[in-house]
């Protein structure tokens, strides 16, 4: 028999018994756990481990088990959901070995064997995706002026341009369900003389086809979108989402254009800069000091890089009236990343309780974080934990309302 | 770009030493690490010397301090004396002034989990497996453990159902065992299995679990309670406990448990994910970020140096979707061992991950083109440890690590803690020592550069 041949009746009794085939990329994410010390220091900042009651094996599980036998890979598809890729696990490893990317290669290996085995609950999304190239459907420019006038929100008229500098992209959330942020960022674009458009024809970034592994429809998502970002001819994308941004910004990297991504608070630090913001905000300033502490999405703290969290820091600090208090756990995960928050929403509750009482010590009025994900699922923490004054918000609707 | 005085590449107990002394001279700090390292997977003791590097025990640490640099110039110890070029006597007066002068610095700080312990004295703390160490300082829970305090005692072992990393049964036996070998006579060494409320029927358990929780009053109250329930009225003069007693309130939590179980209390420390260890790494951070000016960044990866005439200009940091240069007028150098991660694995060589530089054996010949296995003995719990642990990089007397010419390869590059060479800190019990003595002494030495 020859080698082909051979190597032929292999691959059919694989097929067979249904092991997972993986390409030479994939064996060599899965032999970069062979770094595993199995020290554990992971498991003491997972998020999800901090909740007593949650079956989540862990990072330095998922790990161990992995590298020695991939093909009991079926049985962990619960586990692998309950990870919110915040990312904190490869962070404090010794060895940066990365949990992560393994997770959601186990994540696209199930999803392609066993494509039945996601729930309703996130089937529903990655259907709409499908269908209509959104995870949540966008609302029309009629229901968006009426839900403006029941939130008490200016509305800014939306802002079509042939060719612009900037493009911004509010992304699936933020046109739908959070519109506040939406309207906010165009009020702060206005006051600034932005010379910006909005995509009349848009699509969803491919995030949450990305974390759940599905790179076929991430990919198709992202190209719609990237195209349409193209005709523009901007320069510069501006987004409002934490996770919008770590994937244009991944996804962008692969291509040869000159389009940079950058985050709504990139972009008032690099572009605004913080001088004539402040000049701007001085007369509107707040009459009374506000106290804020800051939520460090982890989509841009640890995904993006780390100066982001300087970025947002300073920026927040250069607002006149508003003092910072930092807490204690404010780059932690706050359990809405990763599905999560669809997949197992009890259990992404119980993470935020433990954001939300660790809030509650900084005697702060507002959370600032930057992530509309972060945004609902903190109120929720806060709202389990019994908490009526203190409420996160958008770093944009809080520029933004200080304009008023 | 970013302007910094000093860079400290890793943030373990060496990197966070130095990164202290510079800090407290309104230095501006940059401590940058890959991940966390030895330090948290440590058992949170500091141990000066155990043994003599020829494998005998040492009564009293400080003097042995003394005695391994004046008879091993290349020793960190050795170079905290002053090297090859002053002479054995003042090189051993140096070396302990030195380690004091570090240590106590170390004791002074107030904040985190408290240190205690006679520098002067080791004493011997259990392990998880019930064998026996030798320190000089351990955190304050572990105090009644020591074994001198536990002699002719009568001693309750407690173990959590489900907590997978100590078995109380087997400790108590090794325990016993291990004291009677050192004379000491414990009374009655009884162990027994508690489960623990909350956790109930769960496995797996981790110790930062509880530790978190008992930090509430509430949880501590039930804990106190199950514990009594269980005894069933025996009374033991002394309760030991795996290290599961809190994160910041130990020594309160310590207080108010022995008042509720009217014995006293101690902390065996635990195996990696170690509780104690973490402890110590917070302290170390806390005392750190409490100066203006500093700022410790972790998960990010030192990318390259730029060199310009034996003097690092700045060095390049990578984060996921950017990188960014920094400069710097100097840098420490504290990545670590094989542990944390310093020293690499590379074609069966073994090579500084950063600046790429030579890596010597504990005499201080040069490994050039040995091989890693021929470091390792074959019996993997030997007696005399592996060679690998003593490998490291070659330093002159002011910290800077030399190349294969012997002198140094930068004249603002310092190096500290578990990357040196010289020493085995497996079979010396020496390693958070030399890191804490070592971090202390670079950082000096890199402040008044800066200045």
């Amino acid at each position: 028999m020859g080698f082909e041949s051979y190597f032929e009746k292999v691959l059919e009794v694989v097929r067979a018994i249904e092991l997972p085939i993986l390409s030479s990329d994939e064996w060599e994410q899965i032999g970069l756990l062979e770094k595993c010390l199995n020290c554990g220091i992971c498991t003491m900042f997972c998020p999800i481990m901090q909740i007593p009651f949650a079956t989540y094996p862990g990072p330095r599980s998922i790990s161990t088990e992995t590298s020695r036998h991939f093909t009991e890979f079926k049985l962990m598809f619960d586990e692998v959901m309950k990870c919110t890729l915040c990312g904190e696990c490869r962070e404090v490893c010794p060895q940066n070995v990365p949990v992560t990317n393994i997770i959601k290669l186990i994540r696209k290996k199930i999803l392609e064997y066993v494509p039945s085995v996601l729930p309703f609950s996130v089937a529903k999304y990655v259907k709409s995706l499908r269908e209509t190239g959104f995870f949540t459907s966008p609302m029309s420019k009629e229901e968006r002026e009426e839900m403006c006038e029941f939130l008490d929100v200016l509305v800014v008229p939306d802002r079509y341009r042939r060719e612009a500098d900037v493009v911004y992209f509010p992304g699936c959330q933020a046109s739908s369900t959070l519109i506040e942020i939406f309207e906010a960022t165009k009020t702060i674009l206005e006051k600034f003389n932005v010379n910006y458009t909005l995509l009349e024809d848009w699509s969803c970034c491919g995030y949450p086809a990305h974390i759940l592994a599905m790179d076929e429809l991430a990919e198709e998502t992202v190209n719609k979108l990237i195209s349409k970002i193209g005709e523009k001819k901007a320069k510069t994308v501006l987004t409002t989402c934490a996770g919008c941004t770590a994937n244009l910004k991944r996804v962008l990297e692969g291509y040869d254009t000159n389009i940079t991504v950058k985050h709504l608070i990139e972009y008032l630090i690099e572009d605004i800069k913080l001088d004539n913001l402040t000049k701007v905000m001085c007369k509107h300033s707040l009459k009374e000091e506000t106290t804020v502490t800051i939520h460090y999405p982890c989509e841009l703290n640890r995904h993006v890089g780390k100066y982001m969290n300087d970025y947002f820091y300073d920026l927040i600090a250069s607002l006149p009236n508003v003092k910072v208090v930092e807490s204690k756990m404010g780059e932690k995960c706050c359990g809405g990343g990763g599905i999560l928050l669809i997949y197992d929403s009890t259990l992404s509750l119980e993470v935020a309780k433990l954001k939300a009482r660790d809030f509650k010590l900084t005697g702060a009025s507002t959370v600032l974080t930057a992530c509309p994900s972060c945004v609902v699922n903190i109120n929720r923490g806060l709202a389990e934990t019994g908490e009526k004054n203190l409420r996160a918000k958008d770093i944009s609707i809080f520029i933004a309302r200080s304009f008023k | 770009m970013r302007e910094f005085d000093v860079v400290v590449v890793g943030c373990g107990a060496a990197g966070l030493m130095s990164a202290y002394e510079l800090a407290k001279r309104n230095i501006s700090v940059l401590v940058v690490s890959r991940g966390l390292g030895a330090t948290a997977m440590s058992s949170g003791t500091i141990d000066l010397v155990g043994y003599f590097p020829s494998g005998v025990f040492v009564e009293n640490p400080l003097d042995a301090v003394g005695e391994v640099a004046e008879k091993y110039p290349q020793h960190p110890y050795g170079v905290l004396g002053g090297g090859f070029e002053v002479d054995s006597d003042e090189r051993k007066k140096n070396a302990v002034l030195s380690v004091r002068e570090a240590l106590s610095e170390f004791l002074s700080m107030e904040i985190g989990v408290k240190y205690v312990g006679d520098l002067n004295r080791n004493v011997f703390v259990s392990n998880p497996l019930g064998t026996l160490k030798p320190t000089a300082l351990y955190q304050i829970s572990m105090r009644n453990g020591v074994l001198e305090n536990l002699s002719d005692k009568s001693i309750h072992i407690i173990g959590f159902k489900g907590y997978p990393d100590f078995d109380a049964s087997f400790y108590a036996k090794s325990l016993t065992y291990f004291a009677k070998i050192l004379k000491i006579n414990l009374k009655d060494v009884k162990s027994i299995v508690i489960s623990l409320p909350t956790f109930e029927n769960k496995h797996n358990i981790l110790a930062i679990n509880i530790a978190r929780l008992l930090e509430k009053e509430d949880y501590l109250s039930s804990f106190a309670k199950t514990i009594v329930n269980n005894l069933k009225g025996k009374h033991a003069d002394i309760i030991g406990l795996p290290a599961v007693l809190g994160l910041e309130n130990t020594e309160n939590i310590i207080k108010r448990l022995e008042e509720q179980l009217g014995s006293q209390v101690f902390e065996i420390p635990s195996l990696p994910p170690s509780v104690p260890g973490l402890r110590l790494q917070q302290k170390l951070e806390r005392a750190v970020s409490q100066y203006d000016g500093v700022k410790i960044i972790k998960g990010i990866e030192v990318l390259r140096i730029h060199k310009r005439i034996r003097k690092v200009e700045k060095i390049e940091i990578g984060m996921e979707r950017r990188r960014e240069e920094i400069r710097c007028s100097a840098v420490v150098l504290a990545t670590g061992g094989f542990m944390g991660g310093g020293l690499k694995e590379y074609e069966g060589e073994i090579v500084e991950g950063i600046f790429g530089l030579p890596v010597c054996d504990q005499r201080g010949k040069f490994l050039e083109g040995t091989k890693v296995l021929k470091l390792l003995r074959e019996d993997l719990f030997s007696k005399d440890s592996h060679p690998i642990f003593a490998v490291g990089v070659k330093v002159d007397n002011m910290f800077r690590p030399v190349g294969l010419n012997g002198t140094s390869v930068c004249e603002n590059l310092f190096a500290a803690g578990a990357i040196l060479s010289g020493y085995n800190r497996i079979s010396e019990k020496s390693g958070l020592g030399v890191a804490i003595s070592t971090g202390y002494f670079a950082g000096n030495i890199a402040a008044s550069l800066v200045r």
